[in-house]
């Protein structure tokens, strides 16, 4: 649906200039043929290739890009598809907004597959190639295991399974290539949140991650709600475990409308919430296997009725309160409040009420599915007139960095990587399964945009920037091609392999001024790659770069 | 030096790195996972301070250095004030109850406050013990509580009741703005104040909303560090256009590091875990001559579902043992900085139900306990209207006192509103006479 090459000529043209020409591009993918560009370039540039200081400002901004990926033009997909998008473009924004951060082979893969074909593929992970994700989730054998197998491997109060379930979570989210199901991951462990709190809730939220979490992202949010609803994990969180008929424990009941599905103003009493409590009475935890168990002994076996719907008779208690689920689920009013989830998560905090009816309705349509509300997001006009507008979290941000700078992130369980990857989730205030409250980390920008908030941010960013073992950056790469240029030329340049995304010239003057007292007429190679630690810190920190 | 890596060194403006990472904080593997936050951490702090949750604040490394506070700015109000939220529905009914009302050991009859162990108050109300701390100011009429306080949006929802409360109004806020937010948007603060609000915390605080404010993860890391600390004239260059929000909030966060970040967090006597150092950091905050004249504390782990214990041991006793702890410890601190024009008020979102449910704990319910503490109050009381535990509603402690009631004498009196009506809109207000 996307012509992702409109005005690539132009595009391309730019970004030779600021690189210079293809002697400095980084290597076509293996069996493309590089093409010369060069000879497209226009008059007006100076003798050598370089352009000329006012064609080349006037570019950037819409032709700015190197010619890295310009391999792939004549290669085989052909003219139509097989470029990288610009800043601009609808794929660009796709990426920016329902990834962790653009990284150079993801703009290379949605330009050669096109954006329909990659959101089919984010819609159906399982098809990707999983293999560099894997071995490194292999640090974290924590992950497939039961309850049984988790108290048994990490008895209390061993602190390994919550650790491996928090790192591996900043793992997926840099380098997993099912990127919208990270995104889905997490918008969802708000939804249902359950904080890692000791031992016990480690293991049981390392199977509920698994199981009831990454098991349901994608599939129908009437699935994903009844696993939540008898997952170990959120009844000892909410209590439900230990509610009993002869004095039910509200505190599931409530969060269940309120938080889970028609939401504070979803037209429920206060005696709807006692009388939901007392229906999920009796879905507990099996005190020996750590699984769920319905014991209806402790069950409150008579009639009520909760928001209009009225319990069945008979004897099969248990699936009356998973017919009440399913009727939740299916409630206007929650087709109305996912919609509005998925809407703040991906276009804004204040999402129109068309957009979240729009969304609605094909919630509803597709009886509880996400996959196609996904769908419906991507091509709805208030998503793609959102662009560059979201405030990233700061774990958003955290990764994005990383991964914009196509770094390998070598993150395990070992205390020099804890003190990494922890502190500066922590700094942020944003460490993943640690939110203490059932509502989920706050989606708001002005939760997050504060002074301390951005201090915190600009030093998360730096120190990443700060050649740390676990976060590998091949600088040299980066910084291709840039030697012998001006500083303004190399910073500019770097804006492009590090940020994907022009900076203004005045901050590119910023940055020069920051870094020389006078400023040296060229730079050598070695110099490009001694100042690119500080000056990907600097371009990550522009008030632009916050946002996706 | 002749190899500098960055050309000659007299050109460039700082060294290249070294080969010791900038690390982000002393954390350990231990604070990592939260170890010792215990079930406490279970409940929680809304927008509080999740920092705060593994017991090692935010970012411990910080610019560092003693304090440097000098005489500074003063605060443009004649009194100050610090807003404490209790974050989850303290049950005030434990904290200070009718220990004498048989009613109330019926319906709690394993967690409720035992007659015996109460301090007493007054002839109708006795305290947890493990407040004793506090008993000594209330003693002295510096700390009163008022009870059978709340709010008339009578919402049993988290997140609704902590929204009106902030919002100082009984339903979601008309104006987009939290009370002290309205409260400094219609006053002036002292020529050359840092600011005049700030929260100790890594969310903005929703009562703040509509005002500038510092918000505060911890001083000890509200700094500059590594290469972001290098990149500090780019930073004011790209956040210099106050037209657009986040390079205001950029701006406001480079004018105030240099002052906040030179502080040093101030002992707070006595005190109890993370909880303390924040209170710490708010006196330093207080003393630091920024201007300040409201600064929001957020505390965590009171909604007590389930197994709050007994008058001699468990959750309840120790999250009140903490609570007192810090309260007085901080009032302490106050009194040996010389900082007399401070007031403290302490607020949670509801009360929690009389009877304790089948968990051994009590769920979400109604009305509830405030408390005043510092310059100006006249303590040594429990001010209410009791309402009894015989006629509740819907199971819970009613209301008979609004919680407007006393923010407005707090507003007009310590902070000098000229007109608390533009603080809290179209509320009639009753005057209590909790301050002196």
């Amino acid at each position: 649906m996307f012509g992702l090459c409109e005005g690539s000529l132009l595009w391309r043209l730019g970004a030779v200039m600021v690189s210079g020409g293809l002697e400095h591009a980084v290597a076509a993918p293996e069996g493309v043929e590089m093409v010369e560009v060069v000879e497209q370039a226009p008059s007006g540039l100076a003798p050598g290739g370089e352009p000329a200081e006012l064609s080349r400002r006037a570019l950037l901004g819409t032709a700015w890009r190197k010619a890295a990926a310009l391999g792939g033009v004549a290669g085989v997909a052909g003219l139509a598809t097989a470029c990288q998008p610009g800043p601009s473009d609808p794929a660009f924004h796709v990426l920016r907004r329902l990834t962790y951060g653009v990284s150079t082979a993801s703009l290379d893969h949605i330009g050669a597959v096109g954006l329909d074909a990659w959101l089919e593929e984010q819609l159906a992970p399982a098809g990707l190639d999983h293999t560099v994700i894997d071995a490194k989730l292999a640090a974290f054998p924590a992950l497939p295991m039961t309850v049984a197998q988790l108290a048994a491997a990490y008895p209390s109060p061993s602190q390994e399974p919550g650790l491996q379930l928090r790192v591996a979570s900043v793992v997926r989210q840099a380098q997993s290539p099912a990127q919208l199901l990270e995104r889905m991951v997490e918008l969802w462990s708000d939804h249902f949140n359950v904080p890692v709190t000791d031992t016990t809730s480690a293991w049981l939220k390392v199977v509920e991650d698994r199981d009831v979490i990454r098991a349901h992202a994608l599939g129908s949010f009437s699935d994903l709600l009844l696993a939540s609803a008898a997952s170990p994990a959120m009844l000892l969180y909410l209590d439900n475990a230990v509610s009993v008929a002869s004095a039910p424990n509200e505190n599931y009941g409530r969060e269940l409308l309120e938080l889970h599905t028609v939401g504070v103003k979803g037209g429920y009493t206060e005696a709807d919430v006692k009388a939901a409590a007392r229906l999920l009475t009796g879905w507990t935890i099996d005190r020996t296997t750590g699984v769920f168990k319905f014991d209806e002994r402790i069950h409150d076996k008579g009639p009520l009725t909760i928001m209009g719907w009225v319990r069945p008779s008979g004897t099969a208690y248990l699936q009356h309160g998973q017919q009440f689920l399913q009727w939740l689920a299916r409630h206007p009013k929650t087709a109305e409040r996912v919609a509005t989830k998925i809407a703040t998560r991906f276009v804004g905090d204040q999402p129109s009420s068309a957009l979240v009816a729009d969304l609605a309705a094909v919630y509803t349509a597709n009886d509880t599915a996400i996959a196609p509300v996904l769908r419906a997001l991507v091509k709805h006009p208030a998503f793609l007139a959102s662009a560059r507008t979201r405030y990233r979290r700061p774990l958003h941000q955290l990764v994005a960095v990383p991964r914009s700078l196509g770094a390998d992130v070598r993150i395990t369980t070992s205390t020099q990587d804890l003190q990494v990857i922890g502190g500066l989730a922590i700094s942020l205030g944003h460490v993943p399964f640690n939110w203490p409250a059932p509502n989920g980390y706050p989606d708001a920008e002005g939760a997050w945009l504060t002074t301390g908030g951005l201090i915190a941010r600009w030093n998360a960013i730096g120190a990443l920037c700060s050649n740390l073992p676990q976060i590998v950056v091949d600088w040299s790469t980066l910084a291709a091609g840039l030697g012998g240029k001006t500083p303004a030329q190399v910073v500019d340049g770097l804006a492009t392999s590090m940020l994907h995304e022009p900076i203004t010239p005045a901050q590119r003057d910023a940055i020069v001024a920051t870094l020389y007292k006078v400023v040296p007429p060229t730079l050598t190679q070695a110099q490009v790659v001694a100042i690119a630690p500080a000056v990907a810190t600097f371009l990550h920190c522009t008030p632009e770069a916050q946002y996706c | 030096m002749t190899d500098h890596p960055l050309g000659d060194p007299d050109l460039v403006r700082f060294e290249p790195l070294d080969d010791e990472p900038a690390r982000a904080s002393h954390l350990t593997r231990r604070a990592f996972l939260g170890a010792g936050a215990g079930a406490v951490a279970l409940r929680y702090l809304p927008s509080g301070a999740a920092g705060y949750v593994f017991g090692t604040p935010a970012a411990a490394q910080g610019l560092g250095g003693p304090g440097a506070s000098g005489p500074g700015v003063a605060a443009a109000s004649p009194g100050r004030l610090v807003v404490v939220f209790l974050r989850g529905g303290m049950d005030g009914l434990t904290a200070v109850a009718p220990v004498s009302d048989l009613t109330y050991h019926d319906l709690r009859p394993t967690i409720g406050l035992a007659e015996s162990k109460a301090l007493a108050l007054d002839a109708t109300f006795g305290m947890h013990p493990a407040l004793a701390a506090l008993k000594p100011l209330y003693d002295g009429g510096r700390l009163g509580f008022v009870h059978a306080v709340g709010n008339p949006a009578a919402s049993r929802s988290h997140f609704d009741a902590q929204s009106f409360w902030e919002a100082g109004d009984d339903g979601p806020s008309p104006d987009g703005r939290g009370w002290l937010g309205r409260y400094l948007a219609t006053t002036s603060g002292a020529p050359g104040a840092v600011a005049r609000g700030a929260a100790l915390s890594v969310n903005l605080t929703p009562s703040l909303r509509g005002a500038e404010a510092l918000v505060v993860p911890s001083i000890g890391g509200y700094g500059l560090k590594g290469l972001a600390a290098l990149g500090r004239p780019a930073l004011a260059q790209f956040y210099a256009d106050p037209s657009v929000t986040i390079q205001k909030r950029g701006s406001e966060a480079l004018s105030s590091i240099d002052t906040v970040g030179a502080l040093s967090s101030t002992a707070v006597p006595g005190g109890s875990g993370a909880d303390a150092a924040a209170f710490g950091d708010v006196v330093a905050l207080l003393a630091g001559g920024l201007g300040l004249e409201v600064v929001t504390i957020d505390l965590g782990g009171w909604d007590t579902h389930n197994n709050m214990g007994t008058t001699d041991a468990g959750d309840m006793r120790t999250l009140l043992s903490g609570l007192g702890a810090n309260l007085a410890g901080f009032q302490a601190a106050l009194d040996a900085e010389g900082l007399t024009d401070v007031t403290t008020v302490v607020m949670s979102e509801f009360g929690r139900r009389v009877q304790q449910n089948g968990s051994g704990g009590l769920d979400h319910g109604y009305g509830n306990l405030m408390t005043v503490m510092g310059a100006g109050v006249a303590g040594g009381r429990v001010v209410t209207d009791w309402p009894g535990l015989q006629a509740l509603n819907q199971g819970d402690l009613d209301v008979t006192t609004d919680f407007r009631d006393v923010l407005w004498e707090l507003t007009g009196e310590r902070l000098g509103h000229p007109d608390p009506s533009q603080v809290f809109l179209g509320f009639g207000h009753t005057d209590l006479g909790l301050l002196a």
